[in-house]
């Protein structure tokens, strides 16, 4: 799996340093709007899990580079598990990395004590997870065009939930409830007792999405022709 | 016998074109060639032993192991050149060879330093600043420097030049003296082959029209040029197709020596090669 | 050893490769014991398959003119004198009789051709 890892970071190096530039940016944007720390975290669970899930994909797409890594000794479910490892090891690495950002730069004291909580750890790899397993998948068996595919799909069940519910009743306050119970499940979450039970509900939830987005996407990947 | 690979009764169907039934074997130790016009399958038959492209059935053994169940292990043997180098192209030459080289266990980076500078490729310089030569050059380096057992060409010739050309068949001529090795080569290039290959396979429109040693081939098939009579008097044996010319006709027989016998006193026969059998056998037509 | 294959020949490769191999013995140019290559090094050096030298040196040891010692090689095999020289003998035959058969063609007559035959034969001294 090592030689995997280093594989997919040799391959995308480049990716790497503007991923570092991005994060950098990403950073000082949150501590010059003064973004509250609960905020910048639901934002870094659905920039992340973007950011690793495209443009590797996208880069081995534009260059067929599947021709060569799918012709390697190995198999097709052992680079599914390589690039969703190597795309937690950058999603962890830039969660730290704004972790030491923040406790250098980071005017607000409440900012690092929050980000310090073992719960925000947590939350994030839930978060990232669901947001994840949506996007991985898809552009695994689309490419790139997956992207969109998956962001319209999530549009598309937004708009369905909608039309269920406006079923039944008035328009504007369907939608600003739909907004709200968005909200209010996030909010559910951020500002839950971090309870041991809550923190375990947590892990265990973040690793069942993640084996499903794998078993998944190895399903959707071992059935492409290239 | 022992086999290198072995392929039976393979079918992949995409629209318009379908892979039916596709059976052949490759004795270990040998060269095999694998000819055929564009469109042909060749190119598809390759990468379905690679299992870039999936079957619908049949079955491909490699080394005597299912290509799928053992597929790490088998390809960690297997050097291969597609007939299209697909890379990182914005990377140097080196750093593709080191994010390649740990997958193969017999690695030899002398000799792949030794090839790189053979073929005269700078280990510094960006995939997508080398000309399509090079490219291929690049492929074939990296595919000859992990002692592979089975090599898989895919038109490693086309876009070389003469002089290399010669060089790689050199120096496949040269791994060839070690009888564990074995190559699979699809060109259109055919006299490359006529100089290394033991056996030739032909295929066309999905479908394995004659499978046999190089040998024999060169040795039993010929063309008879007659008159035009010829075909409706005659039952010429072994008829792989042939051509009518506007003074008479040419047929290609994979039994020459019995067909002569048969042969009328003003008509010639010649030795086929195997650009005449690829042509008669794509274009010419079959039956009367 | 030389061997100089002709591609226009209407003898197949295999032939050409045995019957030199064969002369040679037979004129002594190869002597007994001595060391043929491999058939697949004799392959590359001639670029061609390795099954066409494979079948060349199995015509050659059927006919016992060369023996395979599994693991070293092929090697010119220990001749029988008598039947060396017989072979030589019945080579000379070929191709007087070829002679002989042009001459008839030709209405040459035996004594004109005796003549020919000591001449040539003392042309060589």
């Amino acid at each position: 799996m090592l030689k995997h890892i280093r594989r997919e970071l040799i391959f995308n190096q480049t990716q790497l340093y503007i991923f570092a530039g991005y994060m950098i940016v990403f950073w000082i944007w949150i501590d010059w709007k003064d973004i509250p720390f609960r905020m910048s975290l639901v934002f870094l669970s659905f920039v992340l899990p973007l950011f690793c899930a495209v443009s590797i994909q996208a880069r081995e797409e534009k260059f067929k580079a599947w021709t060569l890594n799918c012709s390697l000794p190995t198999n097709r479910k052992t680079l599914v598990l390589a690039r969703l490892i190597t795309s937690w090891s950058l999603m962890f690495a830039a969660y730290v990395f704004g972790l030491l950002f923040s406790a250098l730069f980071q005017e607000n004291p409440a900012f690092l004590s929050q980000f310090l909580e073992p719960k925000s750890l947590l939350i994030f790899l839930l978060f990232s997870s669901l947001f994840l397993a949506f996007l991985f998948s898809f552009v695994i068996r689309f490419g790139m065009s997956g992207v969109i595919l998956g962001l319209v799909a999530l549009q598309v069940l937004g708009v369905i939930t909608l039309l269920l519910a406006s079923a039944s009743n008035n328009k504007d306050n369907i939608l600003r409830s739909f907004l709200h119970s968005i909200i209010n499940g996030v909010k559910f979450f951020l500002d839950h007792d971090p309870t041991p039970g809550f923190l375990l509900l947590l892990l265990v939830s973040a690793a069942a999405v993640n084996i499903f987005t794998f078993k998944f996407s190895h399903f959707l990947f071992a059935r492409r022709d290239f | 016998m022992e086999y290198a690979v072995e392929i039976e009764n393979l079918r992949k169907e995409f629209k318009g074109f379908t892979l039916k039934d596709v059976s052949f074997r490759i004795p270990k130790g040998y060269v095999m060639g694998l000819i055929g016009p564009n469109g042909a399958g060749k190119t598809t038959l390759i990468k379905m032993i690679m299992n870039l492209i999936r079957k619908n059935s049949g079955r491909i053994l490699v080394f005597g192991k299912d290509h799928i169940q053992h597929e790490a292990e088998i390809k960690s043997q297997i050097g291969f050149v597609y007939d299209v180098p697909c890379f990182y192209e914005d990377l140097k030459l080196k750093k593709l060879a080191s994010g390649i080289a740990p997958f193969y266990p017999k690695w030899n980076h002398e000799l792949f330093l030794g090839l790189m500078n053979r073929f005269e490729l700078p280990l510094d310089k960006k995939f997508k600043k080398l000309s399509h030569g090079m490219k291929m050059k690049f492929s074939l380096c990296l595919a000859l420097s992990h002692d592979a057992d089975l090599i898989l060409m895919d038109e490693p010739t086309s876009g070389l030049d003469p002089v290399f050309r010669q060089e790689l068949l050199s120096h496949l001529s040269q791994i060839m003296l070690d009888e564990e090795k074995t190559v699979l080569f699809s060109t259109h290039i055919t006299s490359d082959l006529e100089r290394i290959a033991d056996y030739i396979t032909f295929i066309n429109n999905g479908e394995i029209l004659f499978s046999s040693t190089l040998d024999e081939v060169l040795g039993k098939w010929g063309i008879i040029k007659a008159g035009k009579d010829l075909l409706e008097k005659k039952d010429i044996p072994g008829i792989m197709g042939y051509q009518k010319t506007e003074y008479g006709i040419e047929i290609l027989t994979s039994e020459t020596e019995k067909a002569q016998t048969l042969l009328p006193p003003d008509s010639n026969t010649e030795k086929a090669s195997l650009e005449d059998i690829m042509y008669f056998m794509s274009k010419g037509d079959k039956h009367a | 050893m030389k061997i100089i294959i002709s591609n226009a020949s209407q003898k197949t490769i295999y032939f050409q490769i045995a019957e030199q191999i064969k002369n040679q013995i037979i004129s002594g140019e190869l002597k007994e014991g001595e060391p043929l290559p491999s058939i697949r090094k004799l392959a590359q050096e001639l670029q061609i398959s390795v099954i066409t030298t494979k079948r060349a040196y199995e015509e050659l040891e059927k006919e016992g003119f060369i023996d395979t010692v599994g693991g070293k090689g092929c090697f010119v095999a220990m001749q029988n004198k008598e039947l060396l020289r017989e072979k030589k003998m019945r080579m000379v035959e070929d191709t007087l009789s070829q002679a002989v058969a042009e001459a008839k063609l030709l209405g040459v007559r035996l004594n004109e051709l005796k003549e020919m035959l000591t001449l040539l034969y003392k042309e060589e001294e």
